[in-house]
């Protein structure tokens, strides 16, 4: 841009922000050409480096950062923690700003937004001060081996219509799917080829009731499922993929178990419901070795560290924690999403941890410090109708180093670490509950009317679709 | 292509199967039809309490699961129960182990416990509705546009009689179903009629109320009259005018017969009381009293309504009505100056008799500084403080149009008409008043943006256009919306208005409006006597011009506000259809005037010029003088519009305080002129006696009255001893509950 006019500088700069979004940046937003006028003009008169309301002064870069008698305004890569853009979003618990004045517009406040999450950048070609985390190494030697069923029969329950494969899990190392079916896991695959069409080979009996989260071990050779009768009873299943025998039930609770995971040494397992409580299990005795009383809400997610040195938990109001699992002690609290959290994976060298959660934000933790590395708008829809607007990620799951999700606008997307898109096709006329890779380019995916949907990753077509 | 063919040949064959259902009135009974989340489930909801306010419906849920209050959202309680999370309250592989269904019929552990079985209707509706697929209703489906109940008027010959109703609900299509079993049943007073679950009436004690059925957002009532036991004779009263013929209509049917008409001593105090706010001078009684003409008493009234004292009666109501109060903080841009420009400005409107629709126009459409144009503090009273469009349209609503529309905020009106699309639609008419301060920091000034955008809608933020509550969009483009708003609101032909203000001048002469309280004006709470409402705010709009004197004159000059406090057999029960005189404690502001004009003595205000309490500009509320009184008698703080706030009450704490407290004692011991007065003027205790009756009760004694005030008098000529029993008597006369209130 050569203009030297500031107006018609700003008006094209709306123009190719708002025609191409944020791909018009070639970085996000920076203090100085971006955000200070914005400050400038609806903050200034009361937050300047004289007047300094409480003692927040919004004037340059520097005052901006050091934030005022409550601490720290703006959090790289975390608006919502941000409270800040809670004051100008007019979110809960903060006093509104500007007072007495109208809202920021849309734009003004996505351009925060925007800076915000791309790390608070100072001037233009500045440095973001999100960090970096290399990418995964490949692993040494040979791929993981899983096992198949074997001699497995499926005999599938009699249904009403398909039942929405609520929960998906697709094995580390062999072409294998296990969704959940009614009062039983299906187990979706081929025995010879990963390139052939899937077909269901096997079918695991939960009577318990409802299944609501169906994990494979880190190895490959179990298969977890949780869930029971709502407000009644809830319980989680181990079985063996290859014989498909059930070699235990953990947990007896009072409602169904919503989120549970096995520990990769096969030693915990873990399990939240409605009562808040994430419980850990030891697998060989049954016993309850830890009760974490943390979370406030519903637990929806939980997610063993392929190291086994962590576990993640998310609940239904935002609350994300990581725990030591042998010692049932918080390592970080990783405060983003205020909504409820669906879905949590790590990478496979337990470096990265994603969120996604209602908010339509898959967020990116660095799980050396607990900062966010990423915070990307992933699935967030346009609508203004609280419920029409299709916001939400449903999953998120790590696969070769990158992040595969399916979000409530019924797309489903990949992205790198630095929160770039790679990859994204649509679910026609449904929700995906979940997206998956299998193998080396077949994408598999949930949907809410009881279908799994298989597509190249590649040609992004769809090549099979099988019933739930 | 093919697709598109497939979903639209689909969609056409939901709505055609919705028709039908409906047509056939069935509910879920017919296999064919498909179940329609909102026509046929939401109800069930409702029915069952699972969106009240104590449970599901409370703002944050219940037990983890929220569904919106009364169903407001059909949206967001179909994304909460399909979408939110998948598969925990729908079943779709499994109907019948749906948590929904499960919790419901008490199958599992439910806060709400067992709310119906497995083989009743609603439970089927249910199940049937998620055996279908648990589909959402697509746009354009049917929605409901209005509900009838049959019969609209019930009368029981004797108590214990029952009737079965039938409430109907009817549709956008035409069509128009039985919804008798799914609707809500209420009744006013369970006393004289109950509603039950099957839509049956029964009669219980004599009587007439309200019954009412609600049914998805609307309300409607039956009115029911329950005729006491035997024979019933009607003997025709005097008739001065429309309204006693009114009156009796309902009476008649009511089996009441009105009281005799009061005597001339009552009728002076009352009628002095109401217009003038104060009591007969002790010449003014003597005077009525010998005057033996027939049209004594309207000569009375036309005297009366000339006084400039009725302009002080109604100055302060309508100041309570609107807010007038000051304060110190400039920020709130309700300074002492302002407050006294508005109130006098009021109060000489009201002097001069200004039409009640023009002085509403006025008010509405305020603009400009609040010291040099007092009707635009309209806009800086009501809100005392941040100002706020929403907040703004609630007093409004209640002001002039008795309505409050403050539930619908947040969820439709569940006891009345009003929806959450009536309520932004309203506020849209105040989003582009704007205020801003003056020259000085306690002035403000209003204007209005005429480009402001309206409301937006809660649910969804759309932006909701202006449209008249009641009534149709309105086009405000280019023009200011309170102009418009208030050029509907003060049409004659507008009831909500008429009535309102016809009413508000009712309630003053009866103590209780015909619709009461006055400004809580639904469905639910039917006038007393829909006929005279209805009659007197056509009156006061099209034949008097919204004079509201001359609605006042017909009033005071009908039989019905003549008639005798005294109660006979067949009327000592009735409390709102103007059988008799109603007692009524005298406001807080009448009283102390009234009390102190008895002694007559000066009362002294603080931060007031004003030599009267009514004449007060913003009320007792900055006299620390004599606020004990005021706030004890239940003066208005003034905090909100509400006419709830004036309370005519009459508890202990009053009671003790005209015993002991200083009003009374402090008066009587510090400002003697009363008594001393008398006692050089008359020759004997009888006539003191007599003329303390007149001077504090408006009235003579009675024979055995001053025979025993006679027996405890002591030797007249003994001044002393005279003089502290007239002043006891003095005290005892106004404590006496005779002098509290009006009758």
């Amino acid at each position: 841009m050569t203009t030297k006019n500031p107006i018609l500088k700003t008006a094209l700069f709306f123009y190719l922000w708002i025609g191409l979004n944020q791909s018009a940046f070639a970085q996000a937003p920076n203090f100085q050409e971006h955000v200070k006028p914005i400050f400038r003009q609806h903050c200034s008169s009361c937050h300047n480096e004289t007047d300094k309301e409480a003692d927040v002064d919004l004037s340059t870069f520097e005052s901006v950062l050091r934030g005022g008698s409550s601490g720290e305004i703006v959090k790289a890569g975390r608006p919502a923690a941000s409270s800040l853009y809670q004051a100008i979003i007019h979110g809960e618990n903060v006093e509104p700003m500007p007072p007495d004045n109208p809202k920021l517009s849309e734009a003004e406040i996505k351009i925060v937004d925007q800076w915000i999450r791309g790390g608070l950048i100072d001037g233009k070609g500045g440095k973001s001060k999100l960090k970096t985390v290399a990418a995964v190494q490949p692993a040494d030697g040979a791929p993981m081996v899983s096992p198949m069923p074997e001699n497995l029969k499926p005999n599938r329950n009699t249904v009403n219509r398909a039942p929405i494969p609520q929960a998906i899990a697709v094995s580390p190392g062999a072409p294998l799917v296990a969704t959940s079916g009614h009062e039983q896991v299906l187990l979706f695959g081929d025995r010879e080829n990963e390139e052939a069409e899937f077909k269901i080979v096997g079918t695991l009996p939960f009577p318990e009731g409802n299944i609501h989260d169906v994990k494979f071990s880190r190895n490959g050779t179990l298969v977890l499922a949780a869930g029971g009768r709502g407000a009644h009873s809830g319980t989680v299943v181990l079985y063996d993929v290859k014989s498909g025998n059930r070699l235990g039930a953990f947990g007896d609770e009072v409602d169904s178990v919503l989120a549970a995971d096995i520990s990769p040494d096969h030693k915990y397992i873990a399990l939240g419901n409605s009562n808040k409580i994430v419980k850990i299990i030891d697998a060989s005795t049954g016993n309850t070795l830890h009760k974490i009383k943390k979370h406030t809400d519903w637990i929806t997610a939980i997610a063993f560290s392929p190291d086994g040195k962590y576990v993640a938990t998310g609940d239904r109001s935002g609350g994300l924690h990581v725990w030591e699992p042998d010692k049932g002690l918080i390592v970080f609290t990783l405060d983003e999403h205020k909504v409820q959290i669906n879905s949590l994976s790590w990478r496979s060298d337990s470096r990265i941890l994603a969120s996604g959660a209602e908010d339509g934000n898959l967020v990116l933790w660095d799980i050396k410090d607990g900062f966010p590395l990423q915070n990307v708008r992933a699935h967030a829809g346009k609508s203004e109708s609280r419920y029409t607007r299709k916001t939400g990620v449903l999953s998120a799951v790590f696969h070769a180093g990158d992040i595969l999700t399916a979000g409530r606008d019924g797309a489903i997307r990949s992205w790198d670490t630095n929160g770039k898109k790679k990859m994204e096709l649509k679910i026609e006329s449904s929700l995906p509950t979940g997206a998956f890779v299998v193998g080396e380019k077949k994408i598999f995916a949930g949907t809410f009317d009881g279908e799994l949907q298989v597509f190249d990753s590649q040609s992004k077509k769809k090549i099979q679709t099988l019933q739930n | 292509m093919k697709i598109l063919i497939s979903i639209l040949s689909f969609m056409l064959g939901v709505n055609a199967l919705a028709a039908v259902c409906i047509a056939d009135n069935s509910i879920a009974g017919n296999a064919e039809a498909k179940t329609s989340f909102k026509n046929d489930v939401m109800p069930v909801f409702m029915r069952g309490g699972c969106n009240g306010g104590a449970c599901h419906g409370s703002a944050r849920g219940k037990d983890g699961f929220k569904l919106s209050l009364f169903g407001y959202d059909p949206q967001g309680d179909y994304y909460r129960l399909l979408e939110e999370h998948f598969g925990r309250r729908i079943n779709l592989a499994a109907p019948e182990k749906s948590l929904l269904l499960e919790k419901a019929a008490g199958q599992v552990s439910h806060t709400g416990g067992k709310i119906f079985e497995t083989d009743s209707p609603h439970y089927k509706t249910l199940l049937k509705w998620i055996n279908e697929g648990a589909h959402r209703d697509d746009d354009g489906a049917v929605e409901p546009i209005g509900l009838e109940i049959e019969p609209s008027k019930v009368t029981f010959k004797k108590k214990g009689e029952k009737l079965q109703a039938k409430v109907m609900a009817r549709y956008s299509d035409g069509s128009s179903r039985d919804v008798s079993s799914l609707a809500l049943y209420m009744t006013n007073n369970e006393a004289i009629a109950r509603f039950d679950d099957q839509a049956t009436i029964h009669g219980a004690q004599p009587g007439g109320t309200h019954v009412f059925a609600r049914f998805d957002r609307f309300t409607v009532g039956t009115e029911v009259i329950v005729l006491p036991d035997g024979q019933f004779d009607w003997v025709a009263p005097p008739q001065m005018n429309y309204i006693d013929e009114l009156v009796d209509d309902k009476l008649k049917e009511l089996q009441i017969l009105p009281s005799e008409i009061c005597n001339d001593q009552q009728f002076l105090r009352r009628v002095m009381i109401d217009l003038n706010g104060k009591l007969p001078t002790a010449q003014e009684f003597e005077s009525f009293m010998a005057d033996q003409s027939k049209d004594k008493r309207s000569k009375l009234v036309d005297r009366l309504l000339s006084n400039p004292e009725v302009a002080d009666v109604w100055a302060a109501q309508w100041g309570e009505w609107l807010r007038i109060k000051t304060d110190t903080n400039p920020e709130k841009g309700t300074a002492m100056k302002a407050g006294w420009n508005y109130y006098f400005w009021l109060h000489e409107q009201l002097l001069n008799n200004r039409p009640w629709d023009r002085l509403a126009n006025e008010l509405l459409t305020g603009s400009g500084s609040n010291f040099r144009d007092p009707p635009s503090n309209f806009y800086t009273m009501l809100p005392q403080g941040k100002l706020e469009p929403m907040k703004l349209g609630e007093d409004t609503a209640q002001v002039f149009l008795g309505l409050r529309t403050q539930c619908a905020q947040c969820h439709n009106h569940p006891f009345d008409r009003w929806t959450i699309d009536d309520y932004y639609s309203f506020t849209s008419f105040f989003t582009g008043v704007r205020r801003k301060h003056g020259t000085e920091a306690r002035e403000y000034l209003t204007f209005v943006d005429v480009e402001a955008p309206p409301a937006k809608h809660l649910v969804d933020g759309r932006p909701m256009p202006h449209r008249f509550l009641g009534g149709d969009t309105a086009d405000v483009k280019n023009k200011d919306p309170r102009k418009v708003l208030a050029g509907w609101m003060t049409a004659s032909d507008n009831e909500l208005f008429r009535r309102n203000l016809a009413n508000r001048i009712w309630a003053n002469f009866f103590g209780r409006g015909i619709i009461h309280p006055i400004d809580d004006v639904r469905v639910s709470n039917p006038a007393s006597n829909e006929a005279l409402l209805e009659k007197l705010g056509k009156k006061l709009a099209v034949d008097y011009k919204f004079d509201p004197k001359k609605l006042m004159r017909d009033i005071c000059l009908s039989r019905t506000y003549q008639l005798s406090p005294a109660a006979n057999a067949s009327n000592s029960g009735d409390n709102a259809r103007f059988s008799h005189a109603y007692l009524r404690r005298m406001r807080a502001d009448v009283m102390f005037d009234c009390l102190h004009q008895a002694l007559e003595v000066q009362p002294k205000f603080r931060r007031s010029t004003a030599q009267k309490a009514i004449a007060m500009f913003q009320g007792g509320s900055t006299d620390n003088h004599n606020s004990y009184f005021f706030s004890t008698f239940g003066q208005a703080k003034r905090e909100s519009v509400c006419t709830c706030e004036t309370k005519s009450d009459a508890n202990l704490s009053q009671a003790l305080h005209l015993i002991n407290g200083k009003t009374i004692n402090d008066t009587i011991k510090r400002n003697p002129i009363l008594v001393p007065r008398l006692m050089e003027k008359h020759e004997s205790s009888e006539e003191i006696v007599s003329a303390l009756y007149v001077q504090i009760l408006s009235r003579k004694p009675s024979d055995d009255e001053l025979k025993k005030c006679l027996e405890l008098a002591p030797e007249f000529l003994d001044k002393k001893a005279s003089r502290e029993y007239f002043d006891s008597l003095v005290w005892a006369l106004l404590n006496s509950n005779e002098f509290m209130f009006n009758h």
